[in-house]
Parts: structure tokens; sequence; C-alpha cells
């Protein structure tokens, strides 16, 4: 009986052991200030392994230049297409062994006031980059990252259609409506946005944000504090354009069920003239694409006589965690990354536009010339970050106006101010 | 002696016990906790809001929404799934050429990933690219070849419904196929000595036979109905303009989406509550019904 006695509870230590170990770990070490960085120039430096988590590819020619250079660092890419900030926010949460990741401003400033981001302000490098994508990655006065790439929110457009009826691409409103209704009458739908992919619905909207911005450049973080609210005059016209192109019927009817790969579908087979969407879509218009010459204009929400402004997204702020076990070997990539040189190397390779000064590629797409002299001969804005509960009741109310079954714009306002108000 | 023995059961136990702490009690409690606060996920703090959440909550016209889609989704379900599960059970419990086959293809989708599922049947209904439509088309049913049944109010959650009918049939016609088989023959063979025809049989023997069948498969079904999210958030994400909401859809925009998992977590104490209340009466009603047969 002894001998039993002993067995069972050797077997029961053992068992509670292996569970505890399992439990354990996991955290990314407490290390925040270099106490375990290699590569401090004496002797062989230990091989480190950075981890990079993004939502879009990235530049693998960069990488491996990048790796050819320091060969004690390899990077290790985590890609992560659908529900990023879901995951991120998971595995910051659970301080996961995370080093470099994408974020998008509307998540800075939370997880700035959790202390969970490493500081970069003051960083040599940062120079390298446009003023504007280095204040998208700053939270009272830190600067946590510089946004990476940029992209044009864009009508994609048909240009065979264009060409058969003779229309000249729309520079302002009056000229938008006018080449919708031309289209219109010739059995062609003008417009396509689905409604499933909510977030795919905003561009026509959203590209008000420039022109607010124009008029004053502080007035989203106004808006976030409450000094200014989405029921104050400046903000009346916001829905108006969408509003007015669904109720003359310039969408394609019944395509609200649509995600967005399906939106890209029915495009590409020549349904609709215009898509509106962001240039980071380029990608889906490789120059093999030859169902119809494809061109890009900027959503064109102003009068005619007054200027255009090409609205920009530059929302993958390159960060990284406050607990990285090495923070040396991420401001190097971070450095790295910011030569001019090496950023056009990226632009090219991920045919996108990048935020350092001279770093943007002029021939990473068929149409990247045409996007570039639509960019540099206008005003550019920066769209800007709505604080969290904005979405989930934004995009609703766009798929509302896309039904036609929406209340009357001063009521969707006041519905988007209700959701402000949770934030403040 | 009977202390070394209880000493030894809890010292067993014990293993079991923690990992049921660990990962059941713990997260509940702790979730009970933080529906009263204003807890924003990202660390362990939060302030005391007491009553607030949930008062919001019950205020909030997305719970309204909610609460219509889960009803809708369980009855139409319930009333759609189980019927036709029972029929094909009845069917399928014969000798039949191929039966095996057909049980097989019918049972199949039960076993797939929800996931993938979601995906496929949103393109199938996707209007201008989908199957659907084209099939429709092709049939010369123009009407509903222009159909957008995820797109339309009025229509998607019914479409939704469709997909968990279509995926779960099997599924519930392999527990009532189970169910027939515990029926004794010489019951139905009696009956048709009396001159009982199938009609009969089936509604005064089959059916009442089946009653303990028909309960757990009745009270899976609305549980799972009433805590729905898989099929609604890759299909619809709730939308369009919130017509298929549901509280699992709600709790994850919340939770994940708008930093108030504190908010989130009350949302999911009250569905708690709901479906323990309805899968009480749904058992206590079945009960009734068995003992009465």
């Amino acid at each position: 009986m002894p001998k039993m006695k002993r067995l069972s509870l050797a077997i029961v230590f053992l068992l509670l052991t292996a569970m505890l170990a399992a439990c354990g770990g996991g955290n990314g070490g407490n290390g925040t200030n270099g106490e375990r960085s290699a590569g401090n120039g004496e002797g062989t430096p230990e091989p480190v392994t950075l981890k990079l988590t993004t939502w879009n590819p990235i530049s693998q020619a960069v990488l491996a230049k990048f790796q050819d250079a320091y060969p004690h660092i390899t990077i290790e890419h985590d890609h992560i297409a659908d529900q990023y900030r879901e995951i991120i926010r998971t595995r910051i949460v659970s301080k996961a062994d995370m080093d470099m990741i994408w974020m998008f401003p509307n998540q800075l400033r939370e997880y700035a006031d959790q202390d969970v981001l490493m500081d970069m302000t003051g960083e040599p490098w940062l120079d390298n980059y446009l003023e504007s994508a280095v204040q998208v990655g700053t939270v009272d006065g830190k600067t946590y990252g510089p946004s990476y790439n940029y992209y044009a929110v864009v009508f994609f457009y048909n240009k065979d259609i264009f060409n058969e009826l003779k229309l000249e691409v729309p520079t302002s409103w009056d000229e938008l409506l006018e080449v919708s209704a031309t289209i219109k009458e010739n059995g062609i739908a003008p417009i396509i946005t689905g409604g499933k992919d909510a977030w795919a619905t905003q561009f026509i909207t959203s590209s008000n944000y420039g022109y607010y911005q124009n008029d004053n450049p502080q007035i989203f973080d106004l808006l976030a504090s409450g000094e200014k609210k989405w029921t104050d005059p400046e903000f009346a016209n916001f829905f108006d354009p969408l509003i007015e192109l669904a109720d003359k019927g310039y969408f394609l009817e019944n395509s609200v069920g649509l995600g967005n790969d399906q939106v890209k579908q029915v495009f590409k087979e020549g349904k609709a003239a215009m898509y509106p969407m962001g240039t980071w879509s380029l990608e889906d218009f490789p120059e093999d694409f030859k169902e119809f010459e494809v061109g890009a204009f900027a959503v064109p929400l102003n009068k005619t006589g007054e200027p255009l402004i090409v609205n920009l997204v530059s929302d993958n702020i390159f960060t990284a965690v406050k607990w990285t076990k090495h923070p040396e070997e991420v401001k190097l990539f971070m450095s790295f990354i910011s030569d001019p040189e090496n950023a056009r190397l990226w632009s090219e390779d991920t045919k996108s536009a990048v935020t350092v000064k001279g770093g943007t590629s002029s021939s990473y797409h068929p149409i990247a010339a045409e996007l570039t002299q639509v960019i540099d001969s206008n005003i550019t804005s920066i769209f800007p970050s709505l604080t969290p509960s904005m979405e989930p009741v934004y995009f609703p109310i766009l798929q509302k106006i896309l039904l036609k079954q929406n209340a009357a714009p001063a009521e969707l306002l006041a519905e988007m101010q209700r959701a402000q108000e949770k934030d403040y | 002696m009977k202390i070394i023995t209880l000493r030894t059961y809890l010292l067993f136990l014990a293993p079991a016990f923690l990992l049921f702490a660990l990962f059941y009690a713990a997260p509940i409690l702790s979730g009970f906790y933080y529906g009263f606060t204003d807890w924003k996920g990202l660390s362990f703090s939060a302030n005391w809001t007491g009553l607030d959440n949930f008062v919001a909550v019950f205020n909030d016209p997305l719970f309204t929404t909610a609460l219509r889609n889960i009803l809708i989704l369980s009855v139409v379900v319930l009333l759609v799934q189980h019927t036709l599960a029972i029929l094909l059970a009845v069917v399928l419990d014969q000798k039949l050429k191929g039966v095996s086959w057909m049980r097989a293809v019918i049972f199949y989708p039960a076993i797939l990933n929800t996931v993938v599922i979601g995906y496929v049947w949103s393109y199938m209904y996707s209007p201008f690219v989908g199957f659907l439509p084209k099939l429709f088309e092709l049939l010369g049913l123009k009407q509903l070849a222009a159909v957008d049944w995820l797109g339309r109010p009025d229509l998607a959650i019914y479409s939704v419904a469709f997909v968990i009918i279509w995926q779960y049939v099997g599924y519930s016609m392999m527990i009532y196929m189970a169910g027939l088989q515990s029926i004794p023959q010489d019951i139905y063979e009696s009956a048709s000595i009396d001159g009982a025809g199938s009609f009969q049989k089936f509604f005064r023997i089959t059916l009442p036979l089946l009653i303990p069948s028909i309960t757990v498969n009745t009270v899976l079904s609305v549980i799972g109905n009433l805590k729905q999210f898989e099929h609604i958030w890759v299909m619809t994400q709730g939308g369009p303009a919130n017509s298929t909401q549901v509280f699992g859809s709600l709790i994850f925009q919340f939770a994940f989406r708008t930093s108030q998992p504190g908010y989130g977590t009350a949302m999911a104490i009250i569905l708690s509550v709901f479906i323990l209340a309805v899968t009480f009466v749904q058992i206590r009603l079945l009960s009734r019904w068995e003992v009465k047969n």
C-alpha cells in the first residue's frame, strides 16, 4: 500500500508539473532597453530572429538585401491577411513573442496610452520620411514609427468605355455626374462598389476628409476630443455625394451583397465603368490584364473651379512592441528601409508608393506615371484615423445609403456623433 | 484508512480540477466581473460601473435586432431542418439501393469547416458571378437570378438560415435514424395487422417514440442558433446595414473592434442567461410531451 501511495503521489506531481510548464512561458521577456541585444561589435554577433507582422505582403527583395547586409539577423515575416486588428490585439494583450508590427492609425492612440509600443522619437532616420508619415505615427509628441506606404483613393475606370463614349476624365463633382449620366444612358452601370465588405464602400464619402482637413488640418483631432461635432455645419455635406449617386441610380443594381473580391471580378468583366478604391488594388490589374485598359483618377468631390484634393491613405505604421528582445536590431531594420535606395526597391517590388522621400519608383505599375501626375498636380491630404467606435456605425450607414434606406443626413450625422462620444 | 483514501481521491482529481479552474471557471468568473466595468481589454485594470453596461445593452437598438435575428434563426432552422431531417431519416432508414451513399452525401456538409462553407455559399449567392444566379438564369427564372440574396436586409437572414439548414440537416438526420432504429419493429407489425396505414404509423408510432431524439436534436439546434456567430460573420458580418446582426457578431465587434470588451462581456452574460432560460423551458416542455406519450 505505501508503495502504491508513493507511486500515486509521484504520478500526480508529474502531471501537475507538466501542466504548469505547459501553461507558463509565451511572454516576450522583460528587456526594454537593449539588455539582450546582439551585435555590439565585439566578436561574432549572436544570431537574431526578428519577427515582422503585417497585413499586406512586403518586399522580399528588401528583406533579402537586409539579410545579406546583416547575416546574423533573420527576418521572420507573418502575413495576416484577414482579421489583422483582432489577432494583433490578442497577441499584444498576451504579450506574445513579437518584434515589429504594422498598426492602423486608429489603433495607435489606444496602444500608446497602454504603453505597449516602442518609442522611436528622435531617431535620425525619421528625417527620411515625409512629415505627414511621421505625424500619422505620433501621439502626444511621441513617435512610435512612420507609416510606410501611401495609396491614393481613386476611381479605377474602364478606359475602353470612356473612349467609346468620348468621355474625359472628370475633375469636378459636376463633371463626374455628367460622365455617370452618359454612361448610364448607354446601358452600362456607371459605378460599382458592393456592400458586403463594408470598409470598401467608404471611399466616395471618405474623400470628404481631404476637403475638411484642407480647411482645418486639426479638424479630426478636434472631433476626437469633442471640440468639434459631426453635427457641426462643416460636416453637413458628408453623406451628400453618396446619397446623390445612389438616388440617381448610378450604382450597379443588386450589388450590395457583393464582397470586394466579387466587385473586382464584376468590374473586370466590364459590367460597370468605374470602381472606387485605393491604389493598393493596382495588383489586381497587372500588366497582363487584357480585358480592357484600366486608368485611375482622383475622386472629385470639388465644385467646378475649386481645387481637387487627392486623398492618400497611409495607414501601415511600422512600429514595434515595447517588450521586443531585440530593440537595436529593430532600429537597424527601420533605418535600413528608410534609405531611399532600399525604399525604391520596396516600391518596385510591392508595386506601391512609399513615404520615404525620393523612395517611390516611377515605374512600379503601368499606370504609375498617370497616378504620380494626378498626385503631383493636385493638393494631397492623408486620411485621418477615426476613433474605434466610429466604423461600426459609419459603415452600416453607407450600406443603408446604397440600399436607399437611409434617414435624413442630419439624423445620420447625429448617429455618427453618438458613436464619437463613446470614445471621448 | 478513510482519510488516506479521500486524500488520494482528491489528489487524482486535482489535475482535472486545475484544468477546469484555469480554462473554464476563471475565464467565466473574470468575464462576469469585467461585464460590470469599463474594461478596455488591453490591461487588467478597469473601473467598476455597476449595471451601466447592462442598461446600455437593453437600450441599444442593435439589441432588438440581434434578438429578432436569433429567434428567426432558431424557429426557421428548428422547423425546416428537423422536419426535413425526420423525413429523410424515415426514407433512408429503409433498405434502398444506394442508401449508404445517400446518407453519406447528406451528412457530409456537417463535417466541413463552417468558414469554408460560409465563403463558398457567399460566392454561390453573389449576384452576377455566383452559381445560383447563373443557374436561375439558365432555368429562365430571371427574377430569381436578379435577387441579391445576401444584400437585401429582408432576405439576408433567411439566406443564412438556409445555409445552416443545408449544413446540419444530415447531422440531425443521423440522430433521428439512431432513434428510429431503436423502435421495436413488432409495434409496426401490430399496427399493420390492426389496419394502420403509413400515415397513421408515422404520426401514432414513429413520431411519439422519436421524442427523446427530438429533444436532444432540438435543444442542441436552438442553443447553436441562439449563440450563432460563424455563419453570420463569414457571410454578412452582420450586414447589410446591421440587418443580420446577432449577439455573437455584436459581442465580437464590441470586444475586438471598438475597444469595449466590458460592454461586449455584459452582452455575453445577458445572452448566456437567455440561452439558459430558453433551454430550461424547452426541456421542460419536451419532457412533458415525452411523459405524456
